[in-house]
């Protein structure tokens, strides 16, 4: 089971952990959010371009953070940027897992090694990223 | 002497129908064949098999159309650039290409839509997108009046497209080469041009 653990920075910062089993998952997830980022920035008009730029910026950093670590991932940043990105990962994690079960509750034969090795990976990776979402809800709810 | 619009489309129309027998092909085959450079007509019988699933999961998801045309684009355009991360071992293609728009669609609400909100908002009637580009095509040859001053209700982006494919007849990756896009979303800027033009362009007498 993963261990989260969550601490408020100040400036409405937030700072969480995901377990490294999600890092696959938080690096997918990111890699579309900068990609839509980049998007949004190149569509922007000009009275929205700031924005858009330090939205990229954020996302930037935060996919930085989910790809250049080992072991457990420490994302720190805005509030409700860091929750955003935990939602999405959490939800994602879960798409992925219940995508690979419909695949498996299609066919009769009994589980092979690979496949109950995917679902563990995968059910830890939704799990990861759901004690992290948990964790910042249950601290912002604090605050 | 120029080919007529429905010339062209029936050109297009057959070269689309058999693009060398990629239509056999499971969806992870085609994006190996994709990721390997293989074949540069694999992806385009990737998106055509599952365009419509994907607009028609979107609109349902955020209950607006020209948003969900954007992430079509958006989600093919972002599959195309991560293809190296399609692994046929996690899942077929159409889960992993789904999976990238739900993110995609994520982002996109919580971003609150900078580049949609900022863009004329025009309904669209739910019909068969073949059969709109069509009508569209078709009265475009015709109405060139109304076509002018349909043009002045797209977007800068979606004007120079449809100017650049069907004023122009440049290839869909010429287009792309110059945007710095990718030929998906040029393909998908030049179909929402087309639509928002059905919509001004009166019908041809009968």
């Amino acid at each position: 089971m993963s261990v989260v653990t969550v601490e408020l920075g100040g400036r409405g910062e937030l700072a969480t952990w995901v377990d490294e089993s999600a890092q696959a998952l938080a690096v997918d997830v990111l890699d579309v959010f900068m990609a839509v980022a980049e998007e949004t920035l190149s569509h922007a008009r000009s009275d929205e371009r700031q924005r858009a730029r330090e939205r990229l910026q954020d996302v930037g950093d935060l996919r930085r953070q989910a790809g250049e670590t080992t072991g457990p991932i420490r994302m720190v940043g805005e509030e409700d940027l860091i929750v955003e990105a935990i939602r999405a990962i959490a939800s994602h994690g879960a798409y992925e897992l219940d995508v690979l079960l419909e695949v498996l509750a299609g066919t009769r034969a009994p589980l092979g090694e690979e496949a109950v090795e995917m679902l563990r990976a995968r059910s830890a990776a939704a799990a990861g990223a759901i004690e992290a979402l948990i964790a910042c809800e249950a601290d912002r709810r604090r605050t | 002497m120029r080919p007529t619009v429905a010339a062209r489309r029936t050109n297009t129309s057959r070269v689309a129908r058999s693009p060398l027998g990629l239509t056999a092909k499971s969806d992870a085959e085609l994006l190996r064949l994709t990721r390997d450079r293989i074949d540069a007509e694999a992806f385009g019988e990737f998106y055509r098999r599952h365009q419509r699933a994907l607009i028609q999961f979107l609109a349902r998801q955020t209950c607006d159309r020209d948003l969900a045309q954007d992430l079509v684009a958006e989600s093919f355009a972002i599959a195309f650039s991560k293809i190296d991360r399609f692994d046929p071992e996690r899942g077929d293609g159409r889960p992993w290409l789904f999976g990238i728009a739900r993110i995609a669609m994520l982002a996109r609400l919580r971003e609150g839509g900078v580049e949609h909100a900022a863009r004329q908002r025009l309904d669209h009637p739910d019909v068969d997108d073949a059969a709109v580009l069509e009508a569209a095509e078709a009265r475009i040859d015709s109405s060139t009046s109304h076509v002018v001053a349909g043009l002045e209700r797209l977007s800068d982006r979606e004007r120079d497209a449809v100017i650049s494919r069907v004023l122009e007849e440049r290839e869909y990756s010429d287009i792309a080469r110059r945007e710095r896009s990718s030929e998906v979303v040029v393909r998908q800027r030049v179909s929402r041009g087309l639509r928002k033009l059905a919509r001004v362009v009166p019908r041809e007498p009968r």
